[in-house]
């Protein structure tokens, strides 16, 4: 198990959802953290952009070097 | 990968091959994603009520209580292989009281998001992905599949909280409470999901051996450098 990925997609993963609400919104702060910004590079992948997400030989999407898989999508799991 | 051995072999998701133990899990978790139902909508509606009712934590909660009880019925349906018991399906009718009686409405609510969502649901993220590793295709691997995507969100819920909050008050408070919360994630939600001595990974259960690398590494890796990060440790 990759504790790192596990770390980003969770727990930052859901941290930018009330960062970006309080972007939207401005109940608390006008900015995303810095810190979180930071950790979100790499970013995480979008299957829809094949600049993100590739379709490998056996016809599974899978994430390019560089991307985070969501596992919110049809992306592989796979280490 | 063993399971695919066997798929080949006529076996894999013959569930009627399956030892008993694997069905009782199955019913246990069947349990556990019928009350996390009833947890995940009292969520939502405390989330809407604190921040409104398009609030995107509280929406995403409220759909998160609709997919536990997908889950549910997915479990039904394994459960319905097992031809020597017939079981009626649980019925969420149940409230729960989370914390204790002196919280706030707002510190009950991370106290729900820390217990139920950053402890449980992650640690339950990553068994599922070492369960998903293991089972053999078919009905199982595609229920662990369906389960692990929906639980990455439940998990989010969770630390979407704790930033929130974090940002307007201290939340430390909630560390003299951590350990309390560990102990019912592993003995209400954790410990039923996993059978000793007996090898049943191809049926997508844990043993207990097998699970507690997993949640150490998630422990000391994931959930406590997330509280370390939010001011809780």
């Amino acid at each position: 198990m990759n504790v790192d990925k596990l770390f980003k997609v969770i727990v930052v993963g859901g941290a930018l959802m009330t960062s970006a609400e309080t972007m939207a919104f401005g109940h608390l702060s006008l900015e995303v953290q810095p810190e979180i910004k930071e950790e979100l590079s790499p970013t995480f992948c979008n299957p829809e952009d094949e600049n993100q997400c590739v379709e490998n030989e056996e016809g599974e999407i899978v994430v390019k070097e560089g991307f985070y898989c969501c596992w919110g999508t049809s992306c592989s799991t796979e280490e | 990968m063993l399971g695919d051995v066997l798929l080949d072999r006529g076996i894999g998701n013959n569930l009627s091959h399956a030892p008993a133990e694997v069905f009782q899990i199955w019913r246990n978790r069947e349990s556990i994603e019928i009350e996390a139902t009833v947890i995940f909508k009292q969520l939502g509606h405390d989330l809407q009520a604190l921040y409104g009712k398009d609030d995107l934590t509280a929406l995403l909660s409220l759909k998160s209580s609709d997919d536990e009880l997908r889950h549910a019925k997915m479990c039904q349906e394994i459960l319905s292989y097992d031809h020597n018991r017939e079981y009626s399906a649980l019925i969420p009718d149940f409230k729960v009281q989370f914390g204790p009686q002196y919280l706030t409405d707002k510190q009950r609510v991370l106290y729900m998001s820390l217990g139920v969502c950053c402890i449980t649901e992650t640690l339950s993220t990553a068994l599922l992905i070492e369960m998903h590793e293991r089972a053999f295709s078919g009905i199982i691997r595609e229920t662990i599949r369906e389960i692990l995507v929906d639980e990455v969100d439940h998990a989010r819920i969770g630390w979407a909280e704790l930033n929130r909050q974090s940002h307007s008050e201290d939340i430390s408070w909630l560390k003299e409470y951590l350990p309390t919360l560990v102990k019912e994630a592993f003995s209400s939600d954790i410990a039923p999901m996993l059978k000793p001595n007996q090898d049943l990974s191809i049926w997508g259960i844990l043993s207990p051996n097998d699970a507690k690398p997993i949640m150490e590494a998630t422990l000391e890796k994931v959930i406590y450098p997330g509280l370390k990060k939010f001011g809780i440790l």
